[in-house]
């Protein structure tokens, strides 16, 4: 055989595929193989793509819908089985893959198996107990996310939280959220927070874990006990939202709340500024309403009395007051048209006044009126001194008299 | 560590607007409670508006805990970073003149 290429005619790379085809096919045609199902779709066509695995291999694997109509089970991911097939090779993909025919379940995968017993331990120590989960706070004030600081997660997290609710700060921890020390990392960040929380150095409304979407292996840091005692532990309302729809992880089955995706979360967990912006417009409105019935009942009640004879002489100044308060009646509802602007000042001004011209007032000082040398009315002891002249009017006469003392008036 | 100003609570304000409100629309209160009453009312809702209206989000990575156990703080960078938004506009335009 010589090495010299023009001397050989090459091979194309599909003949040298089919060759290797070939020879698999002839090799393995019936094998029986047993290992952990990994990977399981189920696809449109009825056929079901898989991988099985051990320690140290994968096997890609086929099993066409007439084969899988007769499986008597349906395989999901950590799955324990033995597949008896034949190896082939896709072309196509250049990957090697066994057809399998026939598929039987030997007991369940030693992962899977582990889930199992950790849930189950997590569950006699009332880890996924619906009492102990807390409430989320209504209108938070600081926000803690651990997410990849890179993930489409944050991303979302902080987009949606910037509209709905920006009066939320944001504390962002990152972290991995996936493969070898994932689990740690997020668990670490848990405490941490919580523990800054307890101490009051960064007290928190809630601490979010997100995550985007992804298979249910990436899921596997969020199966682990380390995770599942850190949120136990928070002394901070935790929320999952670690984007997996199909499988609830551990970490949601122990969070206070679980959401199905980060965008989900912060949905959940803030209210609408523009939705309480708007709430807040009908409440003004309602106020208004409420104080213009309000004064429109005092307004009545002043026209009934003035109507009184016995009160009518008097009284004239009641005319008065009820003009005026006709008139900042008017004031207040051309205030009420344009909402609230400056009302505040306007309505401190009115009950200043209004408490000065009470009919009501007026009559608890016995039907008279004290009035001073020049005429004006008297309001307060500070306003004579010893030896003015006083005229009080009373509903039969005037009394004139002279001021001799003003007990607990200082000059 | 610098702290915001402290912000509304709105639980609390928004219950004592309720509050405020149903004391009002009863009419049992004297004249003069019912305005001191309106007047405390506008400026919650003055308040809350005011707040609601001019949050900016605030966002910080926090790097770690110091020795004394207070948090320690770097500006968040985020590589696909978030969109500069203006709050979403509201159906009634009247919103922002209401509280001046």
């Amino acid at each position: 055989m010589t090495l010299d290429p023009a001397a050989r005619k090459p091979m194309t790379v599909s003949a040298l595929t089919l060759s290797v085809k070939c020879r698999l096919e002839e090799f393995y045609p019936g094998v029986l193989v047993a290992g952990e199902v990994s990977n399981f779709t189920h696809a449109n066509s009825g056929h079901w793509y898989f991988s099985l695995k051990d320690a140290g291999a994968t096997l890609k694997c086929v099993m066409f819908r007439g084969f899988a109509l007769r499986a008597r089970f349906d395989p999901k991911d950590g799955t324990q089985v033995i597949a008896r097939g034949g190896l082939t090779l896709y072309p196509q993909r250049g990957e090697y893959q066994c057809l399998v025919e026939e598929l039987t379940q030997q007991g369940v995968g030693s992962a899977e198996l582990a889930l199992r017993r950790l849930k189950e331990k997590l569950l006699q120590k009332g880890y996924f107990a619906p009492e102990r989960k807390r409430r989320l706070p209504p209108y938070p004030r600081r926000i803690a996310l651990i997410a990849s600081p890179t993930g489409a997660a944050i991303r979302d997290m902080l987009q949606i939280l910037k509209v709905r609710w920006p009066l939320a700060e944001v504390v962002v921890r990152p972290s991995r959220v996936q493969g070898d020390g994932a689990a740690v990392e997020v668990a670490t960040a848990v405490r941490m927070l919580s523990g800054l929380h307890a101490t009051r150095k960064l007290p928190l409304s809630a601490i979010v874990v997100g995550r985007g979407g992804g298979s249910s292996q990436d899921l596997a840091a969020f199966n682990e006990e380390v995770i599942a005692d850190a949120i136990f532990d928070s002394a901070v309302p935790v929320v999952s939202a670690v984007g997996h729809e199909i499988d609830v992880c551990i970490a949601d089955m122990v969070a206070d709340y679980r959401a199905l995706t980060p965008s989900e979360a912060m949905t959940q967990l803030c209210p609408d500024r523009g939705e309480m912006l708007d709430g807040l417009v009908d409440t003004a409105a309602r106020l208004d309403d409420a104080v213009n019935a309000r004064l429109a009942l005092a307004r009545e009640r002043l026209t009934r009395m003035a109507d009184r004879p016995a009160l009518r002489k008097p009284f004239e100044r009641i005319r008065d007051s009820e003009q005026k308060l006709d008139d900042w009646g008017a004031r207040l509802s051309r205030a009420a048209e344009r909402r609230l602007t400056r009302s505040g000042e306007q309505v401190a001004a009115l009950a200043d006044q209004l408490e000065s011209l009470s009919p009501l007032n007026v009559l608890k000082r016995g039907f008279s009126l004290t009035t001073l040398a020049d005429g004006r009315l008297l309001r307060s002891a500070g306003e004579v001194r010893p030896g003015d002249t006083l005229r009080t009017r009373t509903p039969d006469g005037v009394v004139v008299s002279t001021v001799t003392d003003r007990p607990g008036v200082s000059s | 560590m610098t702290e915001p100003t402290p912000p509304v609570r709105f639980e609390v304000a928004l219950a004592e607007l309720e509050k405020i409100l149903r004391e009002l629309e009863d009419g049992t209160t004297s004249l003069e409670d019912a305005l001191a009453r309106y007047e405390r009312g506008v400026g919650i809702l003055k308040a809350c508006y005011g707040q609601l209206r001019d949050a900016e989000q605030r966002i910080r990575q926090l790097t770690g805990v110091g020795e004394d156990g207070s948090p320690e703080f770097k500006a968040f960078e985020h590589s696909a970073s978030v969109e500069g938004t203006k709050p979403t506009r509201r159906a009634k335009p009247s919103a922002d003149d209401l509280f001046g």
